[in-house]
C-alpha cells in the first residue's frame, strides 16, 4: 500500500506531463498553419494583379495627346498648328483667329471641346497645363491628387515654355 | 483509443481544410494570370493595330509615326472589311474604330470580329493625328482598339 501511495502521484505526474506535450504538439500544428495560411494570404491572395494594359495606356495617352495636339491644325485660325499658337500665346498673344479670339483663348476653347470628347468621356481624370517660364500655369485644366503619369512637352521659343499632361 | 481518433479527426479536418483553401488559392492565381494575358493581347493588338502600314501616313517612303492617312483610311475601310479573315491573324477578335474628334466629327469602322460567345470588351484609345492629303492639314483622332474577351 505504501508503494501504491508513493506510485500514484509520479504517474499522474508523467500523464499529464504527456498531455500537456501532446497539446503543445497540436498548439505548434496550428501556428505552423495559422502561419502557412497568412502567408498565403499575404503573396497570393492580396498580390495586386499587374495591370500591364493600364500601365501602357496611360502612358501612351499622355505622350500621344500631347503630341498630336501640338501637330493638329485649327480649324479658324488660318490654318495654324497648336504649336504655333502655344508660341504664340506664351510670347506676344498678337495672333487674332477667324473668330475674333486671341491665341491664348483659342487654346482654352479648343483643348475644352478635345478633352471634353476623349478624357471626360472615358472618364480619366487628368490634370492639363501650360507653363510659361517660372510663372504659374497660363492655361490650366484638371486636377491630379498625387500619384500620375506625365507626358511633357517643351515649345522652343523666345520663352521657355512647357505643355504638361498628367493622367491620375 | 479515444485520444488518437481525436487526434486523427483534428489532422484530417486541418488536411481537408487545408486542401480547401489551396484550391481557392490556385484559383484566384490562374484567374489573375488568365487577366494578365487578355491584357497582354489587348495592349499587343492596340499595337499591331496603330502600326498597320496600310493607314500609317507616309512621305517619299518616310514612315510618320501615330499618324493615319484619311485618303488611306477611306480605302482600307472597304479592304479590311470585305477581308477581314485575312486579318484576323494579325488582329484576332476585337473591334478598330478611327473618330476624328477635332475639328469635325467623323468615324470609320476598320475591323471588327465578334467571337461566338464574349464576356467583356477591353478598349485602348490612341490619340492619333488624320492627315487630311488634299487640304494639307491636320486633324485630332482617336484610334480605338476593343479586343472582345
Amino acid at each position: 500500500m505504501k508503494i501504491r501511495d508513493f506510485q500514484a502521484p509520479f504517474f499522474a505526474k508523467a500523464r499529464n506531463r504527456k498531455s500537456q506535450m501532446e497539446i503543445m504538439g497540436l498548439a505548434v500544428i496550428v501556428i505552423l498553419v495559422a502561419l502557412a495560411i497568412l502567408f498565403t494570404i499575404r503573396f497570393v491572395i492580396l498580390q495586386e494583379p499587374a495591370e500591364y494594359k493600364k500601365g501602357y495606356t496611360q502612358q501612351q495617352l499622355a505622350i500621344n495627346m500631347v503630341n498630336t495636339l501640338l501637330e493638329t491644325t485649327t480649324a479658324s485660325c488660318s490654318d495654324l498648328l497648336f504649336k504655333e499658337l502655344f508660341k504664340d500665346c506664351a510670347e506676344t498673344n498678337i495672333i487674332i483667329c477667324d473668330n475674333g479670339m486671341d491665341s491664348c483663348s483659342y487654346i482654352r476653347e479648343s483643348i475644352d471641346t478635345i478633352f471634353m470628347d476623349t478624357l471626360e468621356t472615358w472618364d480619366i481624370d487628368y490634370e492639363f497645363n501650360f507653363v510659361v517660364g517660372t510663372n504659374p500655369p497660363l492655361i490650366s485644366k484638371g486636377s491630379c491628387p498625387d500619384e500620375r503619369i506625365p507626358g511633357s512637352f517643351s515649345i522652343p521659343g523666345a520663352i521657355a515654355s512647357t505643355i504638361n499632361l498628367y493622367i491620375c | 483509443m479515444g485520444e488518437t481518433i481525436a487526434i486523427l479527426f483534428i489532422f484530417f479536418l486541418l488536411l481537408v481544410f487545408g486542401m480547401m483553401f489551396y484550391i481557392k488559392v490556385l484559383g484566384i492565381s490562374l484567374a489573375s494570370q488568365k487577366e494578365e494575358s487578355i491584357q497582354i493581347r489587348a495592349v499587343d493588338i492596340a499595337e499591331r493595330a496603330s502600326f498597320l502600314s496600310e493607314l500609317q501616313c507616309s512621305e517619299e517612303n518616310i514612315i510618320s509615326e501615330d499618324c493615319i492617312d484619311i485618303l488611306k483610311l477611306d480605302a482600307a475601310n472597304q479592304i479590311m472589311q470585305d477581308n477581314n479573315e485575312d486579318y484576323y491573324d494579325m488582329l484576332g477578335f476585337s473591334d478598330i474604330t478611327v473618330k476624328e474628334i477635332y475639328p469635325s466629327s467623323n468615324s470609320w469602322g476598320l475591323y471588327n470580329r465578334v467571337p461566338a460567345s464574349w464576356k467583356d470588351k477591353i478598349p485602348t484609345h490612341i490619340p492619333i493625328l488624320l492627315y487630311n492629303a488634299t487640304e494639307q492639314k491636320y486633324a485630332f483622332g482617336i484610334l480605338t482598339v476593343a479586343v472582345y474577351t
